[in-house]
């Protein structure tokens, strides 16, 4: 897998981005993006461009699925969320997320589901 | 929104045995699920229920958005959500005095975690979608004022809402938070009077 790709951490949490920045730092990722609103993410993906985006469900001013609606199919796209329903996951993949992960974060849940997207 | 009784036994169950699951992972601890029940109560004695214990300090809450009218409250005093991220940062506790940005988004992105575990029991118990918002910290006098101008308010003494309430212990830090979801169609139009 490769490593040297920009990720973008859009999550309404500092706290969150900063565990999901020390589990991704930890398998060897450097180059971080963060956001915590998803009109902020929709800015921060068209300036920057980055190769995979974490993205948040419920954030301020537009939620993580209206993003993806916008750009789920054209992007690597994995949903992290406190929500576990499966209406909602079915709904992520609908609208082109390639992965789920449910929070609290799994670390090798995390790496696993990455590696499922971007290939070993 | 009304929720039968067996779908609301079996969000409870399923919710309280993830909820531990899911704090213990979150927190690095043990924890355990001292209180757990789910009642229909009268609005007044559910609000009454939900007012801060005179040391809980702290109170985060998020208000459901889609599927049915409610809120999720968490409350813990000031010692223990000080130890609480500590322990989310896996770090020694003590080592936090005061509650940074950072501290206070740990901590509410700990009730979004915990509530979603109960709110999904219930959503896929009772095939809806629930959608709970973005958590918010306020101070319990703040809490306490809101609840008392809502007694206040209250007309009718035969509203009713269904209560989710959880005691939650670390057991090795001692660390003790209480956790409620609160459904009622009147709570919300009441608050924002």
């Amino acid at each position: 897998m490769n490593k040297d790709i920009k990720v973008l951490l859009a999550d309404d949490s500092a706290f969150m981005r900063k565990v999901l920045k020390d589990i991704l730092g930890d398998a060897g990722f450097s180059q971080f993006i963060e956001c915590g609103n998803g009109k902020e993410c929709l800015e921060k993906y068209e300036s920057e461009k980055p190769e995979l985006l974490l993205l948040d469900i419920i954030m301020p001013e537009m939620s993580g699925m209206e993003v993806l609606k916008k750009i789920g199919f054209m992007s690597n796209v994995i949903i992290i969320s406190a929500m576990g329903q499966s209406e909602m996951m079915n709904d992520a993949k609908k609208y082109g997320a390639k992965g789920y992960i449910v929070k609290p974060f799994d670390r090798k849940k995390v790496i696993d589901e990455i590696e499922n997207v971007l290939g070993k | 929104m009304e929720f039968k009784k067996e779908i609301l036994q079996k969000a409870a169950d399923e919710g309280s045995a993830k909820v531990a699951e899911a704090f213990s992972k979150f927190s690095n601890s043990s924890v355990e699920v001292s209180v757990s029940k789910v009642e229909t109560i009268s609005l007044r004695k559910s609000i009454d229920r939900i007012k801060p214990p005179a040391d809980h300090a702290v109170v985060v809450y998020a208000q459901l958005l889609l599927g049915a009218s409610g809120a999720s409250l968490l409350t813990l005093s000031r010692e223990d959500a000080l130890v609480l991220v500590d322990l989310l940062n896996q770090q020694p506790v003590g080592t936090t005095g005061i509650l940074k940005d950072i501290d206070r988004s740990a901590i509410k992105e700990t009730l979004n975690i915990l509530s979603n575990y109960y709110v999904t029991a219930l959503a896929e118990s009772s095939m809806i979608k629930l959608v709970l918002g973005v958590p918010n910290m306020i101070t319990s006098a703040r809490l306490g004022s809101i609840l008392d101008t809502l007694m206040d308010k209250l007309t009718n003494e035969t509203d009713s809402a269904v209560i989710f309430e959880t005691t939650l212990v670390i057991t090795n830090h001692k660390v003790k938070a209480n956790l409620y979801l609160i459904f009622n169609e009147k709570l919300f139009d009441l608050i924002k009077e």
